[in-house]
């Protein structure tokens, strides 16, 4: 899918985004800039959509792989192909 | 308070989402995975995908039951988990670290600061240093737990303390801590001799 940016506030926002995304690691304030723009994200759909794509086209291969293997622990975890994912989850907490 | 039925529908809400999060191939759902994996990278920590996931399903229970709606649950999923990283980092929860520290170590590191040293004064043991520290000064107290409940180096429970509007350096840090140190022990040996006094 290729990424839309509707408006110069969502590509100022992205681009910001991805730039945090790249550093080996963030200060206080670069955390806390970045923990608003996921604020943001809560409540406008294009932006969850923006970094939605964002991240997905920073996985490489080898890191789909591990996530596959996680998503697979977590069905593991709840117990696969018994019941809805509702029923699964809430059941862990028993 | 929220009506019992708007909380279960919220709570059913919630374990479709995080179902959905464990069984699902949409582009949704792996993007969210991948915001995790990509910030426990980034933040250098030492555990995986799924203890962050676990984390956030807690914490949106909570939330739900306590009658706050989550409108976007992958958007919150992502927001609550950066939180829960940030939270790891800041308390040490590195890949340095060795994996087998122990485990009030571990619990340390993943509850908040006061539920924390709550636990450990509430060891049946210590009645008296539970005593002892409610007797010191909140700021005694702060410096106590950054720095012996919180395992943190000096340099970092200065920047802690920054945080909070006390703008210290670190060897301010350390002498003050010495002396909370020095009071909580004084307060700690008045305790035990009132208890001799009257058993």
């Amino acid at each position: 899918m290729v990424m839309e940016i509707v408006d110069v506030s969502h590509q100022t926002l992205a681009q910001e985004y991805q730039f945090l995304c790249s550093l080996n690691k963030q200060n206080p304030a670069q955390e806390d800039r970045f923990a608003h723009i996921l604020d943001l994200a809560l409540s406008d759909p294009i932006l969850d959509e923006i970094i939605q794509q964002i991240e997905l086209g920073s996985i490489s291969d080898d890191d789909m792989q591990v996530i596959l293997d996680q998503q697979a622990k977590m069905r593991e975890y709840l117990g696969t192909g018994t019941a809805s994912p509702e029923l699964t989850y809430a059941n862990t907490r028993a | 308070m929220q009506p019992r039925s708007i909380v279960e529908t919220a709570e059913q809400q919630l374990n479709v989402a995080f179902g959905n999060l464990a069984q699902r191939s949409t582009n949704a759902e792996r993007a969210a995975l991948a915001f995790i994996y990509n910030k426990i990278k980034q933040f250098h920590l030492n555990c995986d995908i799924f203890d962050i996931v676990n984390e956030c399903y807690l914490r949106g229970l909570k939330q739900t039951q306590s009658g706050q709606e989550i409108k976007n649950h992958l958007a919150w999923i992502r927001q609550t988990a950066y939180n829960i990283i940030r939270e790891k980092s800041r308390y040490g929860y590195h890949k340095k670290e060795s994996s087998s520290s122990h485990f009030l170590e571990t619990y340390l590191s993943e509850n908040p600061l006061d539920d924390a040293i709550q636990t450990c004064l509430d060891q049946p043991e210590w009645p008296q240093l539970k005593k002892a520290f409610a007797e010191l000064s909140s700021e005694d107290q702060d410096i106590l737990k950054l720095r012996w409940f919180h395992n943190m180096s000096w340099q970092d429970v200065s920047q802690e303390l920054s945080k909070l509007g006390e703008s210290i350096s670190t060897s301010t840090a350390n002498k003050r801590g010495q002396r909370a140190l020095k009071r909580l022990r004084k307060q700690y040996y008045t305790q035990v001799e009132k208890e001799k006094i009257i058993p």
